[in-house]
């Protein structure tokens, strides 16, 4: 009998030997009781010094990371996605056909026109008010109002029923002619469309900065400025709610700075870049996977150019989303 | 994207680990993985990627320039936490840190190849990849994980056993 090899031995219970070999060590190991003790021992040093590197993680509880759960990529998530795209489409498709006003040619699934009666309300736009409850977050929009005085206390009341009432009946509840735009007759389809859409679906669209006109409708959201295009409404009209996204735009241009990809967070995430034709901002759905590898990805501070060399090109900054 | 993405997810998190137990320093760690994946991003093929990242890995912290730089800052974290020991903390807490640092003295006692072997061993790299990262002979990857495991064990007995006398005279 061969004397014990402790190697040899370690490398057996690793599960790193041949076939072959494994058999004879497993022999020698039933059958030499010098080799069955070199194993016992073994066995218990592997044990022993498995758990005195773990113990290397004690000494700060959060320094040592934990193995991050896979996410397991199950049929229900994507049952879930395909349900929550196919309602959204037909939102958008139900909202836009009820609230074109005249007779406008929306093209159809197959692409054929189709016509919308003209006793179809007219767009409601929001005021500025109704835009400020609306877009106020939901802890402003429960509090009390503060208490007020003069001119100001008289018209509080009727302001903040007219703000609630478009809050409580949501689109339907608002009078279609509350429109502040004065809208010309006629809008060609131009590129203008595709740069408000977005050209790809998901895809949402920046213009470079403009200073907003005093009574541009301060919320209109961007289902309200597909429904402006697409009806036949002014230019003006349509620029003044592009300069919406002007402050968010020249916002995460600031934080840009240069082409740096930074941390990404949310579950729909909006990213700023810089490309050669102005800021964009583009609106990307991130599943968990997505998300989570983004967030790892984000510390890592990796150079925007980096990124697109490994075919990421659609990094870029998060910025606030336009919430339709 | 999608490989560095992959290679993230897989071995973002183990990469680290190693390192942090190889340092002592999550952040020096965190460093080091990130030039390791930076690296990656630029190299066009791998072909064991789990070996060839922590051999980059491994060799990232075998450069003495950044060690020289970092180690100022590794003996100021280690300086912290003795002074937090000397402040006194919850019982369980003072005796973990203890464990820890037993535990660290007695990996810092072995001879380094023995410790990366080890280290790589309990991230689940399996011999192969452990010969490769260390550019050693596979057959000798056996030899090298037993020595190094009964020297822990060994080394981290005899620390405790140490200061357990320590402890044992001060308190007479």
């Amino acid at each position: 009998m061969p004397h014990p090899d402790e190697g040899l031995i370690h490398a057996w219970l690793d599960g790193e030997l041949d076939a072959d070999e494994r058999v004879r060590v497993e022999l020698l190991v039933q059958n030499d009781p010098e080799w069955a003790a070199a194993a016992a021992d073994a066995r218990g040093v592997i044990a022993a010094s498995s758990r005195i590197v773990a113990v290397l993680d004690h000494a700060v509880p959060s320094t040592v990371p934990r193995e991050i759960p896979r996410r397991r990529h199950t049929a229900r998530w994507w049952m879930l996605r395909s349900a929550a795209t196919v309602l959204l489409v037909a939102g958008v498709g139900i909202l836009m056909r009820w609230r074109v006003p005249g007779s406008v040619s929306i093209t159809g699934e197959h692409g054929e026109p189709r016509a919308v009666p003209a006793e179809v309300p007219a767009p409601p736009i929001l005021s500025e008010s109704q835009a400020k409850v609306r877009d106020a977050p939901m802890a402003q929009r429960t509090r009390p109002p503060e208490p007020r005085t003069g001119a100001e206390a008289t018209a509080a009341p009727q302001e903040t029923r007219k703000a609630a009432d478009g809050v409580a009946g949501g689109v339907t509840a608002r009078p279609p002619q509350r429109s502040r735009v004065d809208l010309p007759p006629q809008l060609p389809a131009t590129a203008s469309d595709s740069a408000l859409t977005g050209g790809r679906t998901g895809l949402a669209r920046a213009e470079p900065s403009r200073p907003a006109p005093a009574n541009t409708p301060a919320a209109a959201t961007a289902v309200e400025r597909r429904a402006l295009e697409r009806s036949s409404q002014a230019p003006a009209a349509i620029a003044a709610l592009k300069d919406q996204q002007t402050p968010r735009a020249e916002s995460a241009s600031n934080k840009m700075g240069h082409d740096t990809a930074t941390r990404l967070t949310g579950a729909t995430a909006c990213f700023a870049m810089r490309e050669p034709r102005g800021l964009t901002t583009r609106v990307l759905r991130l599943d968990e996977a997505q998300l989570a590898d983004s967030v790892r990805l984000g510390t890592l501070s990796l150079r925007g150019d980096t990124l697109r060399r490994a075919g990421a090109p659609e990094l870029g900054v998060k910025v606030p989303c336009q919430r339709p | 994207m999608q490989n560095a993405e992959r290679l993230f997810r897989e071995y973002h998190a183990t990469l680290v680990r190693y390192l942090t137990r190889r340092l002592g320093d999550r952040d020096w760690a965190e460093e080091v993985a990130q030039e390791t994946f930076v690296r990656a991003l630029r190299q066009k093929e791998i072909v064991n990627e789990r070996s060839w990242l922590f051999a980059v890995a491994t060799n990232l912290v075998r450069d003495e320039a950044r060690r020289v730089a970092r180690q100022r800052r590794h003996l100021e974290l280690m300086a912290a936490e003795a002074r937090d020991l000397e402040q006194g903390e919850e019982p369980l807490t003072l005796e973990r840190a203890q464990s820890a640092s037993d535990a660290r003295r007695a990996l810092a006692a072995l001879a380094e190849r023995d410790r990366q072997a080890l280290l790589l061993k309990e991230e689940g790299l399996d011999y192969r990849e452990i010969a490769a990262v260390l550019d050693i002979e596979t057959t000798s990857v056996g030899t090298t994980l037993s020595r190094a495991r009964r020297r822990l064990a060994e080394h981290y007995e005899a620390i405790q056993a140490e200061r357990r006398e320590r402890e044992k005279h001060a308190a007479s």
